[in-house]
């Protein structure tokens, strides 16, 4: 468990896992490739190009992945210093939020789950209330206005 | 020309122009925020408004954006933008020597007169490149896409093979949808919405616009001073003197040669532009010792530079619809948008357009110098606009903005997807400027390769004895292998 925190982000490891996840990629675009019709053999069909770029890409996936073993930086990706630990907890609720705020777009209206955002994103960049509650009521109305009856997209 | 005139002249077009401005003057300002994302970002509401008073919007704040990032390189010592690097090296310890308005004032003239004269390159280039592109036919096409993503590609800072793997990602993603030829659905899995393919502008609104706050917020320092106030620094007088200027004259004449056609190249910018302009100006020098010291030469050489590489960028992306940098990019995708095909044929079909790229490009400088001048002693107080406000403004509108250019929620869901692939991709240290390119090169590759090969009979050797695509295909592997080259010199000279 230990070593495995420790390895946790290293690039070596993190380049490996990117080339393997890229060879898997390349496999499942030649199969989709297999299931797309061909008019004739004249014509280089609907698969010809998808197939030539998972080609080249398997290609360097596979290069990815030596680099990866005879990498010795030591170098991380995802490494933060101890005083920006913190920063990792305020990505995860943000992004969580940004994520559920698309997934309630336009079944919720959006004067109520952007007031909503903005208060919890204020909230995790600890922001002075005062200035929360008045980017909270302006900015959502603004962009509401904007887009809504200037722009006449049509938001909820 | 005239007509191009009198549809910028209406006040909603200039109205946008200054609005765009005002808004390139913010982003670039800030540390973090690039002209890319600003122009991202804004694309969508352009989508609403008349072609004219959009590109004024995205070409205000394009210009402006690469002006402002002076700012904050001269009063913090971080530069606003990528292209405002070379300005701390003497523009920040102009300012500490008690000069931070001059230094300001320097960097609006010279800015200005960089984009003037790209411009002046922009009109004198674009015309001849566009009739001399007409001869293309689809393997030329073929191999000028290969060459753009090939530039791109070795630019990728750190990693070449990253730089490859996701210019080929994106190459992927273009092809998602209906196959241009043949009519077939390609990886759209029964999903309606996927016909039409991926939205480019969602996925360059999610990696440039959320993935970039996400990066922002992983990278945080609370403790980080960013205002000017705490080093009092007096902002002085604005304008250089008469000695001052003729110093400055051969650097900057220098600059004007090199920078526009620094930005002709793809995959440049004005970061590559203002350093080699730099230490271009710090050769020609009688005074190369003040050079990094506060030299009123070096600043307004790179002033020069990063906005003088504009014009050049904006005629590859007219005449041959290759970017030559990431916001020119994202700008191609506007384009697309607005129902426009970049490329020679848009010098025929909408010559109309073509020229009030050109004007627009001239007012919005003006504006900037105008604005920038008349702003000068009130510029330091952007910087004391608190991160984290444009942080929550930039992600809720780019997904207003995503939904907004097609009302699709799928556009909504390609946004924020990109932003969090945007964020690992910038942490595991993959360059976002190729996959960019790849998706709107794919578009041009993809047809082109396939048509060649078809009208030739399947025979691959047609890219090599056809003169253009010849020499194309040359410098698409000298660029893809320079880097790798340099790196083996360097090794056996150590």
């Amino acid at each position: 468990m230990n070593m495995q925190t420790k390895n946790a982000g290293k690039a070596q490891y993190a380049d490996i896992v990117i080339g393997v996840l890229l060879l898997i990629f390349c496999i499942f675009i030649f199969v989709e490739t297999e299931k797309m019709p061909v008019i004739s053999k004249n014509t280089l069909g609907s698969a010809f190009f998808p197939r030539l770029l998972a080609g080249i890409l398997a290609g360097l996936s596979v290069l990815q992945i030596i680099i990866g073993f005879l990498n010795r930086s030591g170098e991380r990706y995802f490494y933060l210093e101890k005083e920006k630990r913190k920063n990792l907890f305020d990505l995860l609720i943000v992004a969580a939020f940004i994520i559920l705020y698309g997934l309630m777009w336009n079944k919720v209206p959006f004067l109520i789950t952007s007031p909503l955002l903005v208060a919890v994103l204020c909230f995790v960049f600890r922001m002075k209330i005062r200035t929360s509650v008045i980017l909270m009521v302006v900015l959502p109305i603004f962009l509401f206005l904007i887009f809504k009856n200037g722009l006449h997209v049509m938001l909820m | 020309m005239l007509q191009a005139l009198i549809s910028i002249l209406q006040p909603h077009v200039l109205l946008f122009l200054f609005l765009g401005v005002l808004a390139g003057i913010v982003v670039g300002a800030l540390p973090g925020l690039s002209a890319t994302m600003a122009v991202a970002v804004l694309t969508p509401i352009t989508f609403w408004l008349d072609k004219s008073a959009g590109f004024a919007m995205l070409l205000g704040v394009y210009n402006s954006a690469i002006w402002a990032g002076g700012i904050s390189a001269i009063l913090i010592n971080i530069p606003g933008t990528p292209a405002s690097i070379a300005q701390t090296f003497d523009g920040y310890q102009l300012a500490r020597r008690g000069n931070a308005g001059l230094a300001l004032g320097i960097n609006t003239i010279y800015s200005v007169l960089g984009g003037l004269v790209s411009t002046v390159v922009l009109y004198l280039l674009a015309f001849p490149l566009a009739r001399f592109a007409l001869k293309f036919e689809a393997t030329e096409y073929c191999a000028v896409g290969l060459f753009g993503l090939s530039l791109m590609v070795s630019v990728s800072q750190k990693s070449i093979l990253k730089g490859l793997i996701i210019g080929v990602i994106g190459m992927l993603i273009a092809t998602v949808g209906m196959d241009p030829m043949e009519g077939f659905m390609r990886f759209t899995f029964g999903m309606n919405s996927l016909i039409d393919g991926i939205s480019f502008i969602s996925i360059m609104i999610g990696i440039y616009g959320i993935g970039e706050i996400l990066d922002q917020i992983w990278q945080n320092e609370k403790s980080k001073r960013t205002t000017m106030e705490a080093d009092k620094v007096s902002l002085s007088r604005i304008f250089p003197n008469w000695s001052e200027i003729k110093r400055t004259i051969p650097g900057t004449l220098l600059a004007a040669v090199i920078s526009p056609f620094i930005g002709v190249l793809p995959g440049t910018g004005g970061d590559i532009a203002s350093l080699i302009c730099w230490d271009t100006a710090k050769r020609v020098s009688k005074k190369p010792e003040e050079f990094g010291k506060g030299s009123i030469e070096g600043i307004a050489a790179t002033s020069f530079a990063n906005n003088g590489v504009i014009g050049g960028a904006i005629t590859t992306m007219l005449t041959l619809g290759i970017p030559g940098d990431s916001v020119t990019a994202v700008l191609l995708g506007a384009l697309m948008m607005y129902g426009l095909v970049p490329g020679p044929r848009l010098f025929q079909d909408n010559i109309s357009f073509v020229y009030s790229i050109i004007i627009l490009m001239v007012f919005a400088n003006i504006l900037i110098l105008i604005v920038g001048l008349i702003t000068t002693k009130l510029s330091y107080r952007i910087l004391d606009i608190p991160k984290e406000i444009i942080w929550i403004s930039v992600v809720l509108l780019c997904v207003v903005g995503s939904y907004a250019i097609n009302n699709s929620i799928a556009d909504v869901y390609i946004t924020i997807i990109s932003g969090v692939l945007g964020f690992f991709l910038r942490r595991m240290k993959f360059p976002i400027g190729p996959l960019i390119l790849g998706i709107l090169m794919g578009k041009i590759i993809e047809p082109n390769l396939r048509r060649a090969l078809i009208i030739h009979n399947g025979d691959w050797s047609v890219f090599l004895t056809r003169p253009i695509s010849l020499v194309l295909i040359l410098l698409s592997i000298l660029s893809f292998t320079w880097p790798l080259m340099i790196g083996i010199f360097k090794k056996k000279a150590k």
